[in-house]
């Protein structure tokens, strides 16, 4: 029996106690992707993040990781030069890895190398190489970020193939693997909008953005017509929606459908935020989502959008990995939404007919006060719940 | 219209405090935080209001529910304008305090939160009698009784108790603060839930019950820890089996601890006499 409280996904930093840097890179993790409390009404993944740096009671080494804790496990181990000289924590690390090892798909252990020296441990060959990363502390942390955030996507994009067909070997489940599919909408009617496009698409073209990336999108720059809603219906469970937000975006038709279809079909979405003057209408169906500020003059922010696309991405695996070892339980009233909920998402609902009285669940955190008593006014047939209210039961 | 919320009718005390183990846990202070914004903003979103008895320091877990409560109000029945939250101070934590500071306090909070002054034996004081006050410095023995007034105050407000981490030394009272308030809420059978996730003296409790491992950085012998030997699960009577309330104190996963805590409290809320468990 599934126990539907059971976290689905939970992250584990660990460093050795004597690595002055750690603490400040675990909580620049655990902040991302937790979430800031409550200076932000939504936000984050919402993952649990737990350490493993102080050492057990009267041990060398930290309590051990309960694999079985979550539905599935990725531990990021921080290694450098008081790790790789310490025998107790080098077998510590060894010990999780082939123990996630023996999980199979369910539990991943990510080496982080601060210094060449961690390499030279043996310590997994695939770690990520930050001490080949060039920029600034705050700058490698970001990337440190979206490359986890890329590693965690891989990871669920596998599991979530998993859950479909349990009863395929891991190995096979390759062959189902399907890429990303990026649109990238803008106005072809600003030269900024184009020029943007095009470096986003390039970014996730060539990797700079981070390894891999070209092996994990495949990048569209939406042309006029029908062929966008095609596609767009086809691939929905993994597609996302980068919009180049410039300043006759708006105004500009196929713009305005391209986000309307991308809220409709609930696929992740990104504003990069592009004005240089003015927007003489926002259009309405771009709220709800994330915006990132950019120049229009410089492509400095680029990689900033990436990130954030990856949080879209990874929030959409982890939403529906989620709903696919829980939903089933679910009768037909409920309609799962993988973001907060907005008044267009009524036009989504199906018919009152149909469904009499239908419940929207909709990720934590639960919306405020004011936005559940504007759905009270607009339907109040409908019922709104965060997932771990609907998880808890509550049913008025 | 008939707004309702499923927890509108219910009170919950809130007994969150640091734990000397959450290094070893690891857990962060920004993990305690999390965790009691999250417990918060939960149930305030369906409805409930919380009762806290907390000192003011600054940036302490009475700022932190009084910031959250400025911006996540609690989803209230139409027609019901209890504030979300209540902060209860006991008598020697407030008449350290000078008058103009704490009336300022409420004045910035009104309309969110709620400031109760609590004379030595728990009475209330009104804001007017509260101005008449003398400054002092407590003693000993007026922190004891001070502190467990409060606590009978909040305990006879409220109709659930939330409880996580807990100091176990450097107290002030009878015994450690979050012990006493557990104590009391199973004295009387309240609907209690032991997150022990965080370790510290809520872990403590959750092993003299019986619910979690003992492990190696537990303490046995702090000042009232015996007198849990007298309950056993069922008293917890939260609307919680026995499996899920050895869950809830285990996880250090906030977000699974407060889908047992909003379960529990559903269950009550809508079977009121039927605190037993079902296993």
């Amino acid at each position: 029996m599934h126990d539907p409280t059971r976290p689905f996904l939970v992250i584990y930093v660990a460093w050795h106690p004597d690595f002055a840097g750690g603490a400040e890179i675990a909580e620049a993790l655990r902040e991302h992707f937790r979430r800031k409390h409550y200076e932000n009404v939504a936000g984050g993944t919402g993952l649990s993040i737990i350490f493993r740096s102080t050492p057990a009671h009267n041990a060398s080494a930290p309590i051990p990781i309960d694999l079985d804790e979550a539905e599935t496990t990725a531990i990021v181990v921080l290694v450098e030069s008081n790790l790789s000289a310490d025998t107790n924590w080098i077998h510590y690390v060894r010990e999780l890895e082939d123990r996630a090892e023996a999980v199979g798909l369910g539990s991943r252990v990510f080496p982080v190398a601060l210094e060449a020296s961690a390499v030279k441990t043996g310590i997994s060959a695939q770690a990520l190489r930050w001490d080949k990363w060039n920029g600034t502390p705050a700058e490698l942390r970001q990337r440190l970020i979206r490359e986890l955030t890329y590693q965690f996507c891989r990871m669920l994009r596998h599991y979530l193939e998993h859950l479909k067909r349990p009863e395929e070997e891991d190995a096979a489940l390759e062959a189902y693997l399907k890429k990303v599919q990026v649109f990238l909408s803008h106005s072809k009617h600003d030269a900024d909008g184009e020029r943007i496009a095009h470096a986003i698409r390039d970014r996730l073209h060539d990797g700079q953005g981070g390894t891999g990336l070209s092996s994990f999108f495949d990048v569209h720059d939406i042309p006029p017509g029908l062929r966008f809603q095609k596609v767009l219906f086809l691939q929905v469970k993994l597609s996302a929606v980068v919009a180049v937000h410039t300043d006759s975006y708006s105004s500009r038709e196929w713009c305005r459908r391209e986000i309307i279809e991308a809220k409709r079909w609930n696929v992740p979405l990104v504003i990069a935020n592009c004005i240089s003057s003015m927007d003489e209408r926002g259009f309405p169906y771009m709220g709800n989502v994330p915006v990132v500020r950019m120049d229009p003059h410089g492509t400095g922010r680029i990689d900033f959008v990436i990130g954030r696309l990856l949080d879209e991405v990874l929030k959409d695996f982890l939403w529906h990995c989620r709903i696919e070892l829980t939903g089933a339980a679910a009768g037909p009233a409920v309609i799962f939404l993988p973001r907060p909920p907005e008044l267009i998402s009524l036009a989504g609902l199906p018919a009152a007919t149909a469904v009499p009285e239908p419940v929207i669940v909709y990720p934590d955190p639960p919306l405020s006060a004011e936005e559940e008593r504007l759905f009270e006014e607009v339907a109040p047939h409908v019922r709104l719940r965060s997932l771990t209210e609907w998880l808890a039961g509550a049913t008025l | 219209m008939s707004y309702r919320e499923a927890l509108s009718q219910c009170t919950v005390a809130i007994s969150i405090s640091e734990s000397p183990d959450m290094p070893a846990l690891g857990l962060s202070n920004e993990h305690l935080r999390d965790a009691m914004t999250e417990i918060a903003r939960h149930l305030l979103a369906l409805g409930a209001r919380l009762v806290y008895g907390g000192d003011l320091r600054a940036h302490g877990f009475s700022d932190l529910l009084f910031e959250l409560i400025a911006r996540h109000r609690r989803d209230a029945n139409d027609g019901d304008d209890r504030t979300g939250v209540t902060n209860y101070l006991a008598w020697p934590v407030h008449i350290s305090m000078a008058a103009p500071n704490l009336k300022k306090i409420s004045a910035d909070l009104v309309g969110s939160a709620e400031l109760i002054y609590l004379a030595l034996n728990g009475d209330l004081l009104t804001p007017a009698e509260r101005q008449t006050l003398a400054l002092g410095q407590p003693t000993e023995e007026e922190w004891a009784i001070g502190l467990t007034s409060m606590r009978d105050v909040m305990r006879n407000s409220t109709d659930a108790r939330v409880v996580l981490g807990g100091r176990v030394d450097q107290y002030k009272g009878l015994m450690p603060g979050i012990a006493e308030e557990a104590l009391m809420s199973l004295q009387v059978g309240q609907p209690i839930f032991l997150l022990g996730g965080f370790g510290g003296c809520t872990r403590d409790i959750a092993e003299t019950l019986g619910l979690a491992p003992p492990w190696a950085a537990s303490r046995l012998a702090w000042p009232g820890r015996h007198e849990f030997e007298a309950f056993q699960v069922s008293n917890l009577n939260n609307g919680l089996t026995a499996q899920e309330n050895t869950t809830l104190a285990r996880t250090p996963h906030v977000d699974q601890a407060i889908a047992l805590v909003l379960r529990g409290l559903l269950r009550i809320s809508e079977s009121p006499e039927s605190h037993v468990i079902t296993n």
